[in-house]
């Protein structure tokens, strides 16, 4: 058997189709046919996978089957109650839904500054010193407050749309 | 009916029915696999594999199938196993002289062509054996086995062959 005969290609494809339980491709039986080394390989494989049977199952002992089911069911009650696992993909979400809010962000921060900083001034020819600074507060209050629950409810979202994906990968 | 998947989500949250079902479904291919693989201490590790699901079931990503998780759990205890009783020795020694050795040990000697490819598998390196398992009998894709195994897709196939090719070799030679 030289490089230049197809008997390479056809010996892989037999033990291919051993492997995945296939009938060997017409070609390659004809092949074999006719060259002794691939005729006497495909004889060999039908030896070998009458042996080897196709039986992947075996059953194991009944009592066997309790016991374990027994441990299995201590350990999932001695299993640590941890907090319920991030969902698989979470950070990838979480990073995804951040990246919109987190880049406006400084523009944001600019606009509410320069609100405090010159609206006190520009108040300042009607309103009494004392109003001027409770309505800062209240500004800078009610700001901060919708940012906070911007970014507080990112998390919350993310969560439910992996779930919700991964729902549908596994259904 | 759940999913594999589905229920491994269920055993997450602490689901004992889930894990009943699991292995329910799973006891008859996990049990036949471990027995190949690793037939003096199947009994153990069908427990042990088990445990181990229940205890890394947090772990599990429910987006990937469950049986190659499955075997890749049993897998890896069989390796430990080996490794720890040093029967890893043993598989340095030919093919041939295990089967011999095999031979002398078993009696009556007549034997039926199963029971002896059943030793014969068993006598192959462990590197052999784990993946002609998981693709011939349990059916796993070449893809799912260089997961399951650690190892890279052009590795599982030439091993597959090799598996083959010696088994063939094993049947000339006690033929001869
Ligand atoms: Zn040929």
């Amino acid at each position: 058997m030289s490089a230049n005969t197809p008997c390479v290609g056809v010996q892989e494809r037999l033990i291919e189709a051993l492997l995945a339980h296939d009938e060997a491709a017409a070609p390659d039986l004809a092949h074999s046919e006719s060259c002794d080394a691939c005729r006497t390989l495909r004889d060999d494989l039908l030896h070998v996978r009458a042996g080897l049977g196709t039986d992947a199952e075996q059953e194991p002992a009944p009592a066997m089957v309790q016991r374990t089911l027994l441990a299995t069911r201590s350990a999932l009650r001695r299993r640590a109650p941890a907090r319920a696992p991030l969902p698989v993909g979470f950070k990838r979400e979480l990073a995804r839904l951040l990246a919109a809010p987190l880049a406006v962000l400084p523009l944001v921060l600019l606009w509410n500054w320069t609100v405090l900083a010159f609206g006190g001034e520009l108040l300042a020819a009607w309103l009494p010193t004392a109003a001027i600074v409770a309505l800062g507060a209240a500004y800078a209050l009610a700001a901060g407050g919708s940012l906070a629950a911007v970014f507080g409810s990112l998390p919350v979202v993310a969560h439910g749309r992996t779930q919700q994906r991964l729902r549908e990968v596994t259904a | 009916m759940d999913s594999d998947e589905q229920l491994m989500i269920r055993v997450q949250a602490g689901d004992e029915d889930a894990v009943t079902e699991l292995v329910t479904r799973w006891r008859a291919r996990l049990y036949g696999f471990l027995v190949r693989r690793a037939p003096d201490v199947a009994d153990d590790l069908f427990q042990e594999t088990w445990i181990r699901v229940v205890r890394a079931a947090e772990r599990f990503d429910p987006s990937r199938r469950f049986s190659t998780w499955l075997f890749q759990i049993a897998n890896n205890l069989c390796r430990d196993r080996a490794r720890r009783r040093a029967v890893e020795e043993s598989y340095r020694h030919s093919v041939r002289e295990e089967i011999r050795h095999d031979a002398g040990r078993l009696d009556p000697p007549p034997l039926d062509l199963r029971l002896d490819m059943h030793r014969r598998v068993h006598a192959l390196p462990e590197r052999l054996r784990e993946v002609l398992l998981l693709r011939y009998y349990h059916r796993l894709s070449e893809a799912e086995i260089a997961d399951t195994v650690g190892i890279p897709r052009g590795t599982v196939k030439s091993r597959l062959h090799h598996a083959v090719r010696a088994l063939r070799q094993q049947m000339a030679e006690a033929d001869a």
